[in-house]
């Protein structure tokens, strides 16, 4: 049996009210939801992700629910693409037999569990698979149809947040002096809500960056400390800081809560013919970091 | 007092300005003052009282038409069931008013409101214009007077031109 390596990504969601401002629907709506997903038809499951560059979609395979934790696999397939196939030792090229509309299955592992005030995830990260922005976007697509077929409507949106080390503040107030601060926040202060309400700022770099940058000689730790609470808010409109300061010796040191975000990697064990990770295998290891939250 | 005339008209006008930006009320006043006073400054010093009336009867036609497009527009705002107005009412600004939140739906619906109400006030003094310069030594400021008429009608266009822009974005959505 091979063993592949794969990277974990540590988020947190939320979901919050649409009418209200810092409130937040219980965190077990979500397992109504993915309740629902489960009874419907495989093909009623399939939400299409289009992008500029190619075409995908993704499917709710299978999930199963234990007390507070989740395990749900999902399918992920890139469509509209068929080139020919070559060969890896004699570089020999065939016709691709795979139609048009199919493409290969890549799974992807998630694991959540359910806190008194979020959802930790816990989600397999690879490019081909689903990313946790578009396993927010499937679950609130369906769950629009969940609601409807009670004719009611969903009243909240998924908030993704980043779980960052618990030592990141202690980190930067371990710095001599701080240099420099890049808070990257939302677009959406780019227009009016009418034009973000038309998603024509798509085309535009996602994040809008804020640089803090201190007078000779002097710090901006404290600035930096209220920024970095409000991030640690969850409330979506910080999506990422960025810190460089000097250390007692007076060398550059760079703090980042998107690298210092809490990334382990996880040897799965694939099948041998046809590269495919054993689900149960890295299921249980997943559930198993999971757990020490 | 409220008990012998009615007062609500006032409203939806107290409502858009609690809800209106800075930007925004510069593009829909301030703009239309400077291009007002670019035109008293040189082209309507140059007009006979004639002309003036001539051009008043156009305006008084041109903000008929505008009311017109207006209650259209509400019109397909209030009876469209498209996705694309439906999720304005769950879309919700960092606008408030009286203490809520103030939806994509609700803030368009204001706008155009308050565009119709400028509308009429426009019109109601275009056509009390030719009235108004007869009360005693008004004739001697008739220009003056008109000025006034062509900051409600530039004023009026600025509004219109900002929600259909807004308009333009709801209905052109992209997915």
């Amino acid at each position: 049996m091979d063993t592949i390596q794969r990277k974990i990504g540590f988020y947190s969601l939320k979901l919050k009210r649409l009418r209200k401002e810092k409130l937040y629907e219980p965190p077990g709506e979500l397992k109504k939801v993915l309740s629902y997903i489960v009874k419907l038809g495989e093909k009623e499951r399939v939400i299409e992700q289009k992008t500029p560059t190619s075409k995908r979609f993704h499917v709710l395979r299978k999930s199963k629910l234990s007390q507070d934790t989740q395990a749900v696999l999902f399918i992920s397939a890139k469509f509209n693409h068929r080139p020919p196939l070559i060969d890896r030792d004699t570089a020999e090229r065939r016709s691709n037999p795979k139609r048009i509309r199919e493409g290969e299955e890549e799974l992807t592992h998630i694991v959540l569990k359910y806190r008194n005030d979020e959802i930790v995830v816990l989600i397999e990260e690879h490019n081909p698979g689903i990313s946790i922005g578009w396993l927010a976007k499937y679950l609130m697509i369906l769950a629009n149809s969940y609601y409807k077929s009670l004719d009611a409507k969903r009243k909240w949106k998924i908030e993704t947040s980043v779980i960052p080390k618990d030592n990141f503040l202690g980190e930067m107030r371990k710095l001599s002096r701080v240099v420099v601060g890049e808070i990257h926040t939302e677009k959406k202060l780019l227009g009016s809500e009418f034009l973000n309400y038309s998603n024509k700022t798509e085309q535009v770099k996602d994040d809008l960056v804020l640089y803090l940058k201190a007078e000779k000689n002097k710090s901006i730790l404290s600035p930096l400390e209220d920024i970095y609470k409000k991030y640690k808010k969850n409330d979506g409109e910080i999506h990422k800081i960025r810190v460089e300061g000097l250390n007692e010796y007076g060398n550059r040191i760079l703090l980042d809560t998107e690298i210092i975000k809490k990334i382990q990697h996880i040897d799965a064990l694939a099948n041998e013919d046809t590269g495919v990770i054993q689900s149960s295998e890295l299921f249980r290891d997943m559930l198993s970091i999971i757990r020490e939250y | 007092m409220a008990k012998i005339f009615y007062f609500e008209y006032i409203h939806p006008i107290r409502d858009y300005f609690i809800t209106l930006r800075a930007n925004e009320g510069l593009f829909d006043w301030g703009v239309p003052f400077l291009i007002s006073l670019g035109i008293y400054l040189y082209p309507l010093s140059l007009m006979d009282f004639d002309t003036i009336k001539t051009i008043n009867g156009y305006a008084i036609n041109l903000l008929a038409i505008l009311v017109g497009f207006s209650i259209t527009s509400l019109t397909i705002l209030t009876a469209n069931t498209s996705k694309n107005i439906e999720d304005l009412r769950d879309n919700y600004t960092r606008r408030s008013l009286r203490g809520k939140a103030v939806s994509l739906y609700q803030l368009i619906i204001l706008n155009f409101i308050f565009l119709l109400v400028m509308e009429f006030v426009s019109l109601l003094y275009s056509f009390g214009f030719l009235l108004l310069i007869k009360v005693g030594d008004l004739m001697n400021f008739y220009k003056e007077a008109f000025l006034v008429s062509i900051y409600l009608i530039t004023h009026v266009v600025f509004l219109n031109i900002r929600n259909v822009t807004n308009f333009y974005f709801i209905v052109s959505r992209d997915e």
